[in-house]
């Protein structure tokens, strides 16, 4: 089992939040977005105890990866400073895709921009997967959109659905073109009927138009991984075990951490 | 009886002063790999919008790294190509525009001799020279 965790962490200085969540879940692969905390610095905190964190190399300036895996087994591909893809080949089992991005923001982008970036982001996955020769990929992080946004599930942006029935499928055609699914969990941890908090970000706008809570962390996985995925493993993080990420109206709590709220999962590998 | 046919487009019609950002791009592309024996390279790429906005891509490439790609930034522009946009760094919005040719040729200048450019080609170089 490889656990993973998605978090930006909104410019703050929590390195020992962090690392109390990496202890806490074993997490194998840690992902952070808008961090400003000194390598040095976040691996003196991830490996006060017994842990042995590295930072494999890449040159995306917006997402870094911590693992207790050896920086030897990720092969970056192609990066941005947006998104990298990475090639995680674990000894003895089968190798993945693994993409972290944080995309562009709704506060300097607009919709088709952010449509746009999708499409390139999604065509950069076509190209790796068939030079890889596998399409074992799975994609993480904040992508500014909710699931029901183009960006997300539009044919020829990530075409990302809500059922493991569809994606199954693998592709959809239109207009003579194959589009691979991705499977999207995320659809099932919106609102009050989920263990977890609503969404893993909380913006209230003023307008008509209001959604509040938003799910822009998320993970999406090709049909190629769903049954190595375990959606009971799937979890939105609003505690560290010693605080809460959340306010007493219970939304993210930027006093004691991030706007947004970290995701776990796993992947049976 | 002949008709003569009409001609109202100006003799000077395919003589523009303007240097397209495409080619100025690929110039500097072509100068990477001869700056780094080949070790890193660059290459241009160009797509359209659908609302006809051009997209150009300026990639590091790493031949001896199964062909890494590093997107080092970006340019969007119109048909009347100035003004533009430029994408660099991870900053969430555009990171400069520029009026004209002058103003983007200065700020390529800025970006290929910022930090930033040089530690990720030395970065890629170092890993290549291992």
């Amino acid at each position: 089992m490889v656990k993973f965790l998605f978090w930006n962490i909104n410019r703050k200085p929590i390195e020992q939040i962090v690392a109390n969540l990496a202890v806490k879940h074993k997490i194998d692969v840690l992902v952070l977005a808008e961090n400003r905390i000194l390598p040095e610095t976040l691996l003196r905190t991830l490996n006060q105890g017994s842990s042995q964190y590295h930072i494999p190399l890449s040159n995306c300036e917006g997402i870094v990866i911590c693992s207790r895996f050896s920086r030897n087994f990720f092969k970056p591909v192609f990066e941005t400073d947006h998104w990298t893809i990475q090639r995680l080949m674990l000894p003895e089992r089968a190798e993945i895709l693994l993409v972290a991005v944080h995309l562009i923001s709704k506060l300097y982008a607009s919709p088709f921009d952010q449509i746009e970036e999708c499409k390139k982001l999604a065509a950069s996955i076509e190209e790796e997967e068939k030079r890889a020769g596998h399409s074992r990929t799975i994609l993480f992080g904040d992508l500014n959109m909710n699931p029901f946004e183009e960006g997300v599930f539009a044919a020829a942006a990530l075409n990302a659905t809500m059922t493991k029935q569809i994606a199954r499928r693998k592709t959809r055609s239109m207009s003579n073109r194959q589009y691979s699914f991705f499977y999207n969990p995320m659809w099932g941890h919106f609102g009050d009927r989920t263990e977890g908090p609503p969404g893993t970000y909380y913006f209230a706008k003023s307008g008509y138009a209001t959604l509040y809570w938003h799910m822009f962390d998320q993970v999406l996985l090709r049909p190629d991984l769903i049954d190595l995925f375990r959606d009971e493993e799937l979890r939105v993080l609003t505690s560290d075990g010693n605080e809460s990420f959340l306010s007493g109206k219970g939304l993210p709590n930027t006093t004691v951490a991030s706007d947004h709220l970290p995701i776990l999962f796993s992947l049976e590998l | 009886m002949e008709t003569q046919v009409r001609d109202f487009w100006p003799a000077n019609l395919a003589i523009i002063d303007v240097l397209a950002p495409v080619g100025i791009l690929r110039e500097q592309a072509a100068l990477l790999g001869q700056k780094t024996k080949n070790l890193v390279e660059a290459e241009v790429t160009t797509s359209t919008h659908h609302d006809g906005t051009i997209m150009l891509q300026f990639y590091l490439v790493v031949p001896a790294m199964d062909h890494y790609r590093y997107r080092l930034f970006s340019v969007n522009h119109g048909a009347e190509l100035y003004p533009l946009d430029i994408y660099f760094g991870s900053g969430p919005g555009p990171f400069s525009k520029a009026a004209n040719e002058q103003d983007f040729i200065s700020q390529l200048k800025n970006i290929l001799s910022s930090e930033k450019t040089k530690r990720v080609v030395g970065s890629l170089l170092a890993q290549v020279q291992q």
